[in-house]
């Protein structure tokens, strides 16, 4: 039995000894209850994006401090502390002994090379079934660094017979001045159908396989930082005494500047100001000098709260886009960051589109802060999330002092790639496309009025994907095409800025139907 | 931010994302909607965090009330109400589609719980949904942990002495 349906009928029985008698009525009742809980995947770019705003966040105090009944979760505070330190000064005695050499991986790679190294097909698994990814054959058949992929290829290949499927340039990220951007809370509820509509030139898959990739994790076990640390003797603890020692991840801090992770396992590296006040918040009153890298920690902590108002900043106070390109490219070249991996930057400015449309100007929050996103490339292709939007690095700055106060998805930039079948069906994927993708819903008034959402061409690109197998989640890169929103009813919110469709028969045939919001199924 | 601030942060938010995304997700079905207030409710949490004493309540208690407090405010704006039971719907669970027996199940316990006073079946969706404890429940409540028990206690006494068609029916769709 579900150990938490075990769990509830327990609780009930002791309450009432005598429920016991009816325990097979109970346990239907609960296990109705439990099967009719929505299966929800939370979105892990969402889960990251959070994250980052949320670590620019100016902190009031740490949590840990307060919370005076996880003793254990202190030791681990310290004790991860006490390694970052180690980490750093490992990191420091490494750079300066090696004289500031580029870090090279047990397999001769370089970090963000952007080496693929190509897989058995199907090598990730059955993609439609969380169970498969086990059996998958991960031995790699070649490497090939920056190897023109079969997406690009075929894509290539069909620009004759599908012109619309033709390799994407970087393009704006300014959506359709029709198309609102995605804040629902600003909005009246109206219950609308929509229907997109796509009437352009017939589309065509150009192979019946194309390539699905995989970030492929940064492996330091044979790194000289790992040899430098594995034998550490702290004294306190001696990490020799430890087998097959690894570093997982670490982070190397500025005083009182920036910080740094390195997450292998992602294949990410994060950095963002300590110290600075959240893009969007309030916590700092912006005539005061805003808190920089050098501000103190202490300082920062002491702020006043003020209301949001009090802070707001003027439409006339934003830069325009090219400075705050600008400043982004300088702290990109200050820091050796490679762009190797990204398209050309874009300032995101969804903001301004609900600015302009808003009739009370005076009083519409301003951010404080924005992000110039360098797009996501792999093998020359875009890369987006099931709602159209650019996924790439973001470099967020200060609207006041352009500062940078964070840079998220720095990604390292090699991967794995295995071919898979595609559906070739163009009825199936119009199907999904006149529904407006694979993630829509159906709003539940029987009266809901209709309007139509016109799309125009799509192209081949990539879209993120979390695949889910063996309780791990893995970001794969598929292709899909991406039909842009051209023309929106104006009074209607559309949270997407495309229709996106993966074309990996797989995934498609894995595809629930689309649910229905507050239209319960069972009232059909 | 210090390192212990950020390490202790992101064990917080590692731990608390999902679950909190979860509980607005079930009350509000819509994913744009449930990522926003999430965020609201992590940005809330992380600027008030010197207000949280943990004498007073645990911090999942603490934040859990935060996103429903946010839940309340989304719902008297777009609805109306601040009666978040109002929008709880047991049946838009992808699985469901498929499954035609469970469908026909769930109206009959659904048509009953639909019935019982908003707070009953909030306890019911956050025991069974949330999974929550009912110590967590109370506090998120502020009602007392023998209170929340007794009312789970009676939702299912009831269901299940006062509802009988819907027992024949999950009896005799357990037949076939």
């Amino acid at each position: 039995m579900n150990l938490q349906l075990q769990n509830l009928l327990e609780e009930l029985y002791t309450l009432d000894p005598t429920l016991r008698t009816r325990e097979k009525e109970l346990k239907q009742i609960i296990e109705v209850l439990l099967k009719s809980k929505p299966d929800i995947k939370l979105d892990q770019n969402f889960r990251e994006r959070l994250r980052i705003e949320l670590q620019n966040h100016q902190p009031k105090q740490s949590v840990f401090n307060s919370i005076n009944q996880n003793k254990m979760k202190k030791f681990n505070i310290y004790f991860g502390s006490a390694l970052c330190l180690l980490l750093i000064a490992g990191a420091v005695a490494l750079q300066a002994n090696k004289n500031k050499q580029q870090l090279q991986l047990a397999n001769g790679t370089m970090l963000g090379e952007g080496k693929i190294i190509r897989l058995a097909d199907n090598a990730f698994g059955s993609l439609n079934n969380p169970s498969a990814g086990t059996a998958a054959n991960t031995q790699p058949v070649a490497a090939t660094p920056l190897a023109k992929s079969t997406l690009q290829q075929d894509v290539s290949n069909s620009t004759g017979s599908a012109p619309s499927l033709k390799p994407m340039s970087p393009m704006s990220l300014s959506t359709p001045a029709s198309v609102p951007p995605a804040n629902p809370l600003l909005r009246i509820y109206q219950p609308t159908e929509l229907h997109y509509i796509y009437d352009g030139p017939a589309i065509t898959i150009p192979s019946d396989k194309l390539e699905v990739l995989k970030k492929t994790a940064l492996d330091l076990t044979s790194t000289q930082l790992n040899d430098s640390l594995k034998n550490l003797n702290l004294g306190l603890i001696d990490f020799g005494t430890f087998k097959n020692l690894n570093v997982d991840s670490f982070t190397v801090s500025e005083k009182d500047g920036y910080s740094i992770t390195v997450d292998p396992k992602a294949g990410t590296i994060n950095l963002y100001a300590q110290n600075q006040n959240y893009g969007g918040g309030c916590a700092i009153p912006l005539a005061s000098p805003m808190a920089s890298a050098g501000t103190s920690s202490s300082s920062s902590a002491n702020a006043i709260i003020r209301p949001c108002m009090e802070s707001q900043i003027k439409i006339s106070d934003v830069p325009d886009d090219q400075t705050l390109i600008d400043a982004a490219n300088k702290f990109i070249a200050d820091h050796h960051i490679s762009l190797k991996n990204y398209g050309a930057p874009e300032v995101v400015s969804d903001w301004k589109i609900q600015y302009e449309q808003s009739s009370d100007k005076a009083t519409f929050y301003i951010p404080t802060a924005g992000t110039v996103l360098y797009p996501a490339q792999i093998n020359g292709i875009g890369v987006y999330d099931q709602n159209g939007n650019k996924v790439g690095m973001g470099v967020a700055l200060n609207f006041a002092d352009q500062k940078v106060t964070s840079i998220s998805e720095l990604n390292l930039g090699n991967y794995q790639s295995s071919l898979y079948s595609t559906e070739t069906d163009i009825s199936k994927i119009m199907a999904i496309v006149e529904k407006g993708g694979t993630d829509t819903y159906y709003p539940a008034d029987a009266n809901a009025k209709t309007e139509d959402v016109q799309l125009g061409s799509p192209k081949l690109q990539l879209m993120t994907y979390w695949d889910y197998q063996n309780n791990n989640s893995t970001e794969l890169f598929v292709p899909a095409l991406i039909f842009p929103i051209t023309k929106a009813p104006a009074d209607v919110p559309i949270y997407k800025k495309a229709v996106v469709v993966p074309i990996i028969k797989d995934i498609l045939s894995a595809l629930p139907p689309p649910y229905q919001i507050m239209l319960p199924g069972i009232k059909k | 931010m210090t390192q212990i601030d950020d390490q202790s942060f992101n064990e917080l938010y590692d731990l608390y994302i999902t679950k909190i995304y979860n509980f607005i997700y079930y009350r509000t079905h819509h994913k744009e909607t449930a990522e926003d207030l999430t965020s609201k409710t992590f940005v809330k949490a992380w600027e008030n965090l010197s207000k949280f004493d943990d004498e007073k309540g645990a911090f999942s208690s603490w934040i859990y009330s935060i996103a429903r407090n946010n839940l309340i405010d989304h719902y008297r704006k777009e609805k109306g109400t601040s009666d978040i039971d109002q929008i709880i719907n047991f049946s838009s669970s992808e699985n469901i589609e498929h499954d035609t027996g469970l469908k026909l199940q769930l109206e009959q316990v659904e048509k009953y719980l639909k019935e019982l006073p908003a707070d009953q079946r909030d306890i019911v969706i956050m025991r069974v949904w949330d999974d929550l404890s009912y110590k967590e429940i109370a506090a998120i409540l502020k009602k007392s942990e023998a209170s929340c028990k007794m009312s789970f206690y009676r939702t299912m006494q009831k269901v299940q002495t006062h509802f009988p068609i819907a027992i024949t029916l999950l009896l005799l769709i357990k037949a076939f």
